[in-house]
């Protein structure tokens, strides 16, 4: 049987999960999780198979896509239809909204062959691509010509860490960010509306303040598997961009000093053109290549009684598309 | 120049030509599996345990209306008594047999979403037997 996953019954479920992905869980307003229970061989009720998925707004309010993020069955238990029994869940929930879209990105490995066909079954259509987000080992940036002089001595004008920053000003600051974020038509974070401040590193994430007000800022969340995961990297004027090398110049040195096990800088980019900055500032990265499927939500599209309803009012508002569609129906194009 | 390697995708699939006006799709299944031409290229397949023809929607559900008569027979006391194993699969075959109909078609038509919510309906029935058996 499916049940959400909550904070109550996660325990059944852990074994099926990475832990950043059930940190995410259980922090994100925006990120469910559903679980599948059998009985074991002992006859009890056990977690056997788990699906994370997050919603992903457009403007902070309107659903714009669902992202299956993690979808794993227990290596004993595969074959008995709990992938199945997880994933029309999940439609139901999909197809009782309004959101348009429905994706997934798989690893275009050989190891991932059997996903995708299952998903294939499920009327995914898969696309071959790769992924413009940006993840490379923190140890690898010694290279780096920006950051080979950097010692944690070396003092850089005007940064300070988030923890001698107020809270009010980083939250006006943030506001600014989203507004920005929002006329830009880029995905809005929903940790930028539900700001709290623990969800930072205190120490890696640095802030730049003049005269009191935070002109640039990049927080950084430390994820369990050691992910340096770059939530916010920008400043309020865009030809203030100098600071943004300072604050990498300070949080590199922070991040050094701190010694995270498996350390890897990694930043969600939204398109080519932003993997493109961060990879001339970091360095160029492999990227990795997948597989990404999406599937249409049809069920709210016009029925053909809802067609025949508005039809004649539809072909009066756009008489050039009747006469397209007519060439193309009679062969007269 | 004509290449000699090149294969003749038709030989190994013969169209099978049908004799006579046909009404319907199963006079249609009918004469196509009589024909002469079908018996000799798939004729040999009989005897196997390969599945020669395609899925039929029937089939399915005709399991679906065996295993639902099977849960309606059920009263409260026969819900107490079945062993665990056998509630616990003939949900589960009978869910395997709806899979099958919501993925023949786009899950989200009407149709979809109908066999879904039959599907969700099932489901929570198992979990109201379970109640009644006290292991939830």
């Amino acid at each position: 049987m499916i049940t959400a996953i909550t904070n109550d019954n996660i325990d059944l479920f852990e074994h099926l999960i990475p832990d950043d992905l059930i940190e995410d869980l259980l922090i994100r307003n925006d990120f469910y999780g559903l679980g599948c229970i059998r009985r074991d061989l002992d006859g009890n009720f056990d977690g056997f198979g788990v699906l994370l998925f997050v919603k992903e707004y457009d403007d902070g309010t309107t659903v714009e896509n669902y992202h299956i993020k993690w979808l794993y069955v227990d290596s004993s238990r595969r074959g008995d239809g709990i992938g199945c029994e997880l994933i029309t869940e999940l439609y139901w929930d999909f197809g009782n909204t309004e959101v348009p879209t429905m994706t997934v990105d798989i690893p275009a490995i050989e190891e991932y062959e059997g996903l995708g066909n299952f998903l294939g079954d499920w009327h995914f259509q898969f696309l071959p691509t790769y992924t413009v987000d940006f993840e490379m080992p923190l140890t690898d940036l010694k290279k780096n010509k920006y950051f080979s002089k950097a010692t944690k001595d070396t003092v850089i004008k005007g940064v300070v860490p988030l923890k001698d920053v107020e809270e009010k000003s980083l939250k006006y600051f943030l506001s600014q960010i989203r507004k920005k974020a929002i006329k830009r038509g880029l995905y809005v974070d929903t940790m930028l509306t539900e700001y709290d401040k623990d969800y930072f590193d205190p120490n890696i994430s640095t802030v730049v303040v003049k005269n009191g007000f935070v002109e640039g800022a990049m927080l950084v969340h430390v994820r369990p598997s050691g992910r340096l995961e770059i939530v916010v990297f920008d400043t309020l004027q865009d030809n203030n961009q100098m600071y943004l090398m300072r604050m990498l110049n300070k949080s590199y040195q922070a991040a050094l000093a701190s010694k995270i096990k498996n350390a890897r800088v990694y930043h969600k980019c939204y398109n080519e053109r932003g993997m493109n900055f961060i990879d001339g500032l970091f360095g160029t990265h492999s990227t990795p290549y997948v597989l990404r499927g999406m599937i249409e939500n049809t069920s709210i599209a016009l029925s053909s009684e809802e067609w025949e309803e508005i039809k004649e009012e539809y072909w009066k508002d756009n008489p050039d598309l009747y006469e397209d569609v007519k060439a193309i129906v009679t062969g007269n194009y | 120049m004509k290449n000699s390697n090149k294969r003749d995708v038709f030989e190994d699939n013969p169209q099978v030509e049908i004799e006579g006006e046909v009404s319907d799709g199963n006079e249609l299944l009918t004469k196509i599996l009589n024909s002469k031409k079908f018996k000799d290229t798939y004729g040999a397949l009989k005897d196997t345990p390969l599945e020669a023809f395609p899925f039929f929607e029937e089939d399915v559900i005709e399991n679906v209306d065996y295993l639902t008569r099977k849960i309606q027979t059920w009263d409260i006391e026969t819900v107490k008594n079945v062993p665990a194993d056998e509630l616990e699969q003939t949900f589960l075959s009978l869910y395997d047999n709806l899979y099958v109909l919501i993925q023949n078609v786009n899950p989200f038509w009407q149709v979809g979403m109908e066999r879904i919510k039959l599907l969700k309906d099932y489901q929570d029935l198992y979990v109201e037997m379970l109640k009644v058996r006290g292991e939830l």
